[in-house]
């Protein structure tokens, strides 16, 4: 037997003992509803977060009951939530076929049908109701969102679910309602459809705000120049139209929503993407090491990146607070907002953290200046102090030590034998970072990189 | 391609235990591998309809999560010599021989580790192994190659007990 076979035997037998725990399907569907609970009530601060960061500001509330702008205690803020989507419930239909009264209420009836005769799942649920809130043929499409109203809703919960339809274009009532995608949880105050359908490979979105809401655009990477969508309240994209391009969704005087276009900078890296990307590297690994944590970036940062990531530096790095010594990678790539640079360092601890059993760590860093240019040192926080403590510096190509200065004096210094370190100080207030060649030649970082949380998107309806 | 959330429910039926005991494999834990598959058709829910392969779909959200977010979060991987949550049957020959190959898993690198998953649990080829990981064949092979050489040193370290017919 061969160790290809012994090894496929002994998992197998390994996994023969392992049984799931009871109704698989619905503890999922319990643990999606806490986790959208708990995401709606979280989002709000990451908006503000997120704007305030980009620069975004929030414009003054028009008055009336959502100009707060301390942070929601979090009832009110699922109160203001739950307030938002019976606003979008009693919307009117949106889009040219939903014009059609007499269409809609078919439509609705034959979703309500169907759900009852348990056809589109929640099955048990009772709704008293059903309402188109779309219905266009978009590309190659027809789609139509449908609101249901809970006969019994819960305090905590969603008062309404929703599910989309979606058929080929021009389809009649019958043939619309039996392209129900299965009725959803939750009508959110926002929604949104993007993918294909069976009729067609061809991607579309449509995405849908209560009546009211103003859709705008920006083109990718500049988000400078906002334009109100000729829509309003609904925002639809087919591949004639569709684009890198920035949305965010102003209602009632507030921007509640704002995000890039759904997308990555890389789809696939190609070997000309991957030598390019990789051609500043200071100190690290062959190429093709890189194109895992190059892609993984891209995909997590989506188009809040204007370009590829670059690879810039990765070595060994000594623990930080605690946590086991390892291989760190940085990358970078200019911020599609024009406002910079967004990076990570990404670490693989060399044995898994006794304590946590972390296998490693990353961190998301933002900066004005450029940190692929080889000629220059950079400096990354690392940790979780505010402000930090622990310091990955980064040397222009061949330094072999770094070093912190505050008011021209020395405070640290660490050789750097693979071209950085990591400097951990009392405070990083009024510091400065250096780095040396061992000619005694080098440079100073052009500042401390700040802590980033990567793609700016979010959500504000809990205020 | 499946169509609605009953047809989700009736995958999720009919292959959870199989992808429960990849999601084992790559965690080294029953309870890590139900969070971890329940996160992963969470995702696949929202997207349902719209997924050719929903399998191949899981694997990759799976082992995606399992890189970039469990990294970051708390992944109480312990190298252990020990196998937890599960009853040993009985203290014979494969016990050791099994306490061997899981311990050499856990101590694995998780991308190296996902490779040995994919390739001698999930019986995928290399192409589609790459493919779910996002890496190069060459990387595959390479991956597949040291996690063995891995799984070989265990066994063989093993191998004196086993040959002596104790169990330790």
């Amino acid at each position: 037997m061969t160790v290809e076979e012994r090894v496929v035997r002994i998992l197998a037998e390994l996994g023969a003992e392992v049984r799931p725990l009871p109704d698989p399907y619905e503890r999922m569907r319990v643990g999606l509803r806490r986790r959208r609970r708990k995401r709606m009530i979280g989002l709000g601060l990451v908006l503000v977060t997120l704007l305030s960061a980009s620069g975004i500001a929030l414009a003054g509330a028009a008055g009336g009951k959502f100009d707060e702008t301390a942070d929601p205690e979090p009832d009110q803020g699922w109160d203001r939530v739950v307030a938002w989507t019976w606003r979008m419930a009693d919307s009117a239909p949106r889009g040219a076929v939903a014009a059609n009264a007499g269409y809609d209420t078919t439509v609705a009836e034959l979703v309500l049908q169907r759900q009852r005769k348990g056809e589109i799942g929640a099955v048990g649920t009772a709704f008293t109701g059903a309402r188109v809130l779309f219905a266009d043929d978009v590309g190659p499409y027809r789609l139509a969102l449908v609101a249901l109203v809970r006969a019994d809703p819960q305090p905590h919960f969603w008062p309404h679910a929703a599910t989309w339809l979606v058929a080929a274009k021009g389809a009649g009532a019958v043939e619309l309602a039996a392209g129900a995608q299965g009725v959803g949880d939750a009508l959110e105050p926002y929604m949104q459809w993007y993918g294909s359908g069976a009729q067609s490979t061809e991607s579309v979105f449509v995405g849908i705000a209560p009546e009211g809401c103003e859709f705008e655009t920006a083109t990718w990477p500049d988000e400078r120049e906002w334009e109100r969508e000729s829509t309003g309240s609904y925002l639809v994209r087919t591949k004639e139209d569709r684009g890198r391009e920035w949305w965010r969704l102003r209602c009632d005087g507030l921007v509640r929503e704002v995000r890039p276009a759904p997308g990555t900078v890389v789809d696939d890296l190609t070997e000309a993407e991957l030598v390019e990307a990789t051609a500043g590297v200071r100190h690290g690994p062959p190429a093709d090491a890189w194109r895992e944590v190059i892609t993984a970036t891209a995909q997590e940062f989506g188009y809040a990146l204007a370009g590829v990531p670059r690879a810039i530096w990765a070595g060994p790095i000594s623990g930080v607070g605690g946590a086991p010594a390892g291989t760190a990678e940085v990358v970078a790539a200019r911020a599609a907002s024009g406002n910079g640079w967004l990076g990570q360092v990404r670490i693989t601890y060399d044995e898994p953290d006794p304590v946590t059993g972390e296998i490693g760590s990353g961190v998301a860093f933002s900066m004005r200046d450029d940190p692929t240019d080889p000629s220059a040192a950079l400096a990354i926080p690392l940790g979780d102090d505010d402000p930090p403590k622990d310091v990955l510096v980064v040397g222009a190509k061949d330094a072999v030590r770094v070093s912190a200065w505050r008011e021209g004096g020395e405070i640290a210094s660490a050789a750097a034998p693979e071209g950085a370190a990591v400097l951990s100080l009392p405070s990083t207030e009024g510091v400065d970072f250096q780095a040396y060649r061992a000619d005694g030649s080098g440079g100073g970082s052009p500042g401390l990189a700040s802590r980033s949380i990567g793609t700016p998107s979010g959500a504000g309806w809990d205020r | 391609m499946p169509s609605d959330d009953e047809g989700f429910r009736e995958f999720v039926d009919t292959r959870y235990v199989e992808l429960l005991r990849i999601a084992y494999h790559l965690t080294g834990s029953v309870h890590e591998a139900e969070d971890l598959l329940q996160s992963a058709l969470m995702k696949v829910l929202g997207r349902w309809g719209r997924i050719d392969d929903p399998v191949a779909y899981l694997r990759r959200v799976m082992v995606n999560h399992l890189s970039s977010v469990w990294r970051r979060q708390r992944m109480r991987e312990v190298v252990t010599s020990i196998l937890p949550e599960r009853p040993v049957p009985d203290a014979t020959y494969g016990v050791d021989e099994r306490q061997a190959v899981y311990a050499a898993m856990r101590a694995l690198p998780a991308r190296t580790r996902a490779v040995i998953v994919l390739r001698y649990v999930a019986d995928l080829p290399e192409a589609e192994v790459a493919a779910t990981l996002g890496c190069s064949v060459g990387t595959v092979k390479s991956r597949a190659s040291r996690g063995l050489a891995r799984l070989r040193e265990a066994l063989d370290a093993d191998a004196p007990a086993l040959e002596n017919g104790r169990a330790r």
